[in-house]
C-alpha cells in the first residue's frame, strides 16, 4: 500500500507518457504475432494505455496544478491540447483495428502508433527547442512507418513523397531554430519573451523559417500537391489518420510558437499583415475551388480540409491592428482542430465504404436513410449551419467584424482587415458551396435504388457519435452566444483559462 | 571569418539547396537538396557559436541531438525507396518533384 501511496502522491503528467510507453512495451513482448486472439489483446492493451495516459494527465493537473521542468511544461492548454489528442488516438485505433486487423503486421503497426502517441504527446509537453525538435522528428518517423505499412497495394512513391515534403518541413525548422539561437542563446520559449531579446535582427528571420515549416509541414496551399496525391491514392484508414492525427500536429507547433509569433505580428506593419493575408487568402480560396471542380471524394475531403486549415493562417493576418487578440487566436486554433474532427469524420466513415466517386453518394438518404441523415448533418457543420460546430468557428472569426459594425468604424479600419473579412466570406460561401453540392447529390434520386450500402449497426452507431458531438457543441456555443449558458462558469465561446502562461 | 561571411556562406548553401529541391528530378537530387540545407544550418549553428556565444555547448548538444533523429528519418525514408523500387526504377528514382505543376494538383480529377 505505501508504494501505491507514494505511486500516486507523485504522479506527474511524465506518467502519461510512461503508461503510453508501458503499453508499447507490453505489446512488444508479443512479437510479431499473427494470432487473433493477441491482435485483439494488443488493441485492449493500447486503448488501457490510453485511458490510462488521459486519467494521469488529468489527475496531476487536478492535484498538482501547473507543472514544469527543464524539458516539459504543463497546463491547462497543455491539457486540453493532450486530451484532443487522446480522443484522435482512440479513434485512429478504432479505425486502424477495423481496417488492418487481418494483415500479419498488424501488432507491428498497433506498436508504431503507440510510439508515435507518445512522442506526439511529448510534443505538446516540450518546452526545449532541443525537446520540440526531436519530438517532432520521432513523430514523423514513427507516422510514416505506419502509413507504409497501411499502404501495402499502393504504389509507395506518394508515402515517400509526401514524408520528403515532411522532412523538408522539419529542416526548414532546423534553420529557424538555428536563427533563433543566434538572436537568443535561449533554450525555450519561455525564457525568450521575459528577456526582451525579440528586437535583435535574427529574430523575424529565423520566425521566417518557422511559419514556413509549419506551412510546408501542414501542406497548405499551394504546397499541398503530395499531400493530394496521398490521399487520392490511400488505402483505409490512412487519409483518417493524415488528416486527423498527423496534420493537427501542425496546429500544435502553431500553439506551441503563438506567443513570439503573436508578439511580431502585433508590432508588425500593414504590409506584413497583407503577406500572410496573401498566403492565408490562397490557402483557403484555392482548395475550395479545388473542391468544387472535382468528383473524387477523397479529393474533395482533401481540398475541404486544406481551405477549413487555411483558416488559422487568416487568423494570424488579423492580429496587426488588434482585431484578434491572444485568447481569441487559440481559441480558433483549438476549435478548428476540433471543428475538423467532428466534421470530417463521419463524412471519412460514410464515403470509406462507397467507391471515390461522387456518383456513388447520390440517393444515399433514400437507400440508407440513416446514414444519408447523418451525412447532411455532417455536411452542415462544413456550412456552417445554426446549431453545429461549424457554425460556433464562423461566429467567432467574425465576430470582431461584426462588433465593428456595430461600433459603426467598419470603414475606418485597416484596408487589410477589410480585404480579410472578404476573403473570410469568399470561404465560407465557397465551402458552403460545396457542402451545398455534396448534399444535392445525397438527395437526389438514386439511380439504382437496388442498391443499397451496407452500414452495421455498431458502424452506423461510431457515426453517430461525431455527429451528436458536432450537434451538442453548436447547440452549447448557441445558447452562450445569447446569453443562456448551460453550465455556469464555462464559456465555450471564449475558454478565458487558456490564456495561462506555458 | 566574420559573422557577415557565414551568414553569406550559409545562405549560398541554402540557395543550392533549395535550386536543387524545386528543380529536382529524381531522388538523388532531393538526397542532395536536402543535405545542402542540412549543411547550410550547421554552418549557421556553428558560426553563431563561434562569434557570438563562445564557450557554450547547448548549439554542440543540439546539434548532435538533432542530426541523429534528422538523418534517422532521412535515412528510413531513403532505405524504404531503395528497398521498394531497386528493382523497378520507375516515377521515383528518375521524376521526383517536391513542387508538381500538374493541373489536377490545383483543381479538377487526378488521373495518374
Amino acid at each position: 500500500m505505501g508504494i501505491i501511496e507514494y505511486i500516486i502522491n507523485h504522479i506527474d503528467p511524465f506518467y502519461g507518457i510512461i503508461s503510453i510507453a508501458g503499453a508499447t512495451l507490453v505489446i512488444v513482448l508479443f512479437g510479431l504475432s499473427s494470432t487473433p486472439g493477441l491482435k485483439k489483446l494488443a488493441i485492449t492493451i493500447s486503448a488501457a494505455g490510453i485511458g490510462l495516459a488521459a486519467f494521469f494527465f488529468i489527475y496531476s493537473f487536478l492535484t498538482k496544478g501547473i507543472f514544469s521542468t527543464a524539458i516539459i511544461a504543463f497546463d491547462a492548454l497543455h491539457l486540453t491540447e493532450i486530451i484532443i489528442i487522446l480522443f484522435i488516438s482512440i479513434n485512429m485505433l478504432i479505425l486502424l483495428s477495423m481496417s488492418k486487423i487481418k494483415e500479419d503486421h498488424f501488432i507491428k503497426m498497433v506498436i508504431v502508433f503507440m510510439f508515435s502517441i507518445a512522442s506526439f504527446l511529448f510534443l505538446v509537453l516540450s518546452r526545449n527547442f532541443l525537446a520540440v525538435f526531436i519530438a517532432l522528428a520521432l513523430f514523423i518517423l514513427a507516422n510514416f512507418q505506419l502509413v507504409s505499412g497501411m499502404q501495402s497495394k499502393v504504389n509507395p512513391a506518394y508515402t515517400i513523397k509526401f514524408f520528403l515534403n515532411s522532412s523538408l518541413a522539419l529542416l526548414f525548422l532546423f534553420l529557424g531554430f538555428s536563427f533563433m539561437y543566434a538572436a537568443t542563446d535561449f533554450k525555450n520559449l519561455q525564457q525568450i519573451m521575459e528577456s526582451g531579446a525579440l528586437e535583435n535582427a535574427f529574430y523575424p528571420i529565423s520566425l521566417v523559417f518557422i511559419a514556413a515549416s509549419v506551412f510546408l509541414y501542414m501542406f497548405l496551399y499551394p504546397m499541398h500537391g503530395n499531400f493530394l496525391k496521398l490521399a487520392k491514392h490511400s488505402e483505409n484508414p490512412v487519409l483518417p489518420f493524415v488528416l486527423f492525427y498527423f496534420l493537427p500536429a501542425g496546429l500544435i507547433l502553431i500553439l506551441k510558437f503563438r506567443t513570439i509569433i503573436f508578439h511580431f505580428m502585433a508590432q508588425g506593419s500593414s504590409s506584413l499583415a497583407g503577406v500572410v493575408l496573401g498566403f492565408a487568402g490562397l490557402s483557403v480560396l484555392g482548395p475550395a475551388i479545388g473542391a468544387l471542380s472535382t468528383t473524387s471524394l477523397k479529393r474533395v475531403m482533401g481540398f475541404a480540409f486544406l481551405s477549413f486549415m487555411g483558416l488559422v493562417p487568416l487568423a494570424f493576418s488579423l492580429i496587426p491592428g488588434e482585431m484578434l487578440n491572444m485568447n481569441d487566436l487559440m481559441w480558433i486554433i483549438l476549435f478548428s482542430l476540433i471543428n475538423l474532427v467532428v466534421c470530417f469524420m463521419p463524412v471519412w466513415l460514410i464515403t470509406a465504404r462507397l467507391k471515390d466517386t461522387m456518383g456513388s453518394l447520390k440517393g444515399l438518404v433514400y437507400t440508407n436513410q440513416y446514414v444519408g441523415i447523418n451525412l447532411i448533418i455532417a455536411l452542415l457543420g462544413w456550412m456552417g449551419m445554426l446549431g453545429t460546430s461549424g457554425f460556433l468557428l464562423r461566429y467567432n472569426m467574425i465576430k470582431p467584424f461584426y462588433q465593428s459594425i456595430i461600433e459603426g468604424r467598419l470603414w475606418t479600419l485597416n484596408p487589410v482587415h477589410i480585404v480579410g473579412l472578404f476573403v473570410l466570406v469568399l470561404s465560407f460561401l465557397l465551402i458552403m458551396a460545396i457542402a451545398v453540392k455534396l448534399i444535392v447529390v445525397v438527395v437526389s434520386r438514386p439511380a439504382n435504388p437496388a442498391a443499397k450500402p451496407f452500414f452495421g449497426l455498431a458502424y452506423r452507431g461510431y457515426i453517430t457519435v461525431f455527429t451528436i458531438i458536432l450537434v451538442a457543441l453548436g447547440i452549447l456555443g448557441l445558447f452562450q452566444i445569447f446569453g443562456l449558458p448551460i453550465f455556469p462558469g464555462f464559456d465555450l465561446t471564449r475558454l478565458d483559462f487558456l490564456a495561462l502562461p506555458s | 571569418m566574420g559573422l557577415v561571411i557565414i551568414i553569406y556562406i550559409s545562405f549560398f548553401i541554402f540557395l543550392a539547396g533549395m535550386f536543387s529541391l524545386i528543380s529536382c528530378q529524381g531522388i538523388i537530387r532531393a538526397a542532395i537538396g536536402l543535405q545542402l540545407l542540412i549543411f547550410s544550418a550547421m554552418f549557421n549553428f556553428l558560426g553563431f557559436s563561434y562569434h557570438l556565444y563562445i564557450g557554450s555547448m547547448w548549439d554542440k548538444s543540439f546539434l548532435i541531438m538533432a542530426l541523429v533523429v534528422l538523418y534517422l528519418l532521412l535515412f528510413c525514408i531513403f532505405f524504404y525507396a531503395y528497398s521498394i523500387l531497386k528493382n523497378n526504377h520507375l516515377v521515383l528514382l528518375d521524376q521526383l518533384n517536391f513542387f508538381e505543376w500538374d493541373r489536377s494538383m490545383w483543381w479538377g480529377e487526378d488521373h495518374s
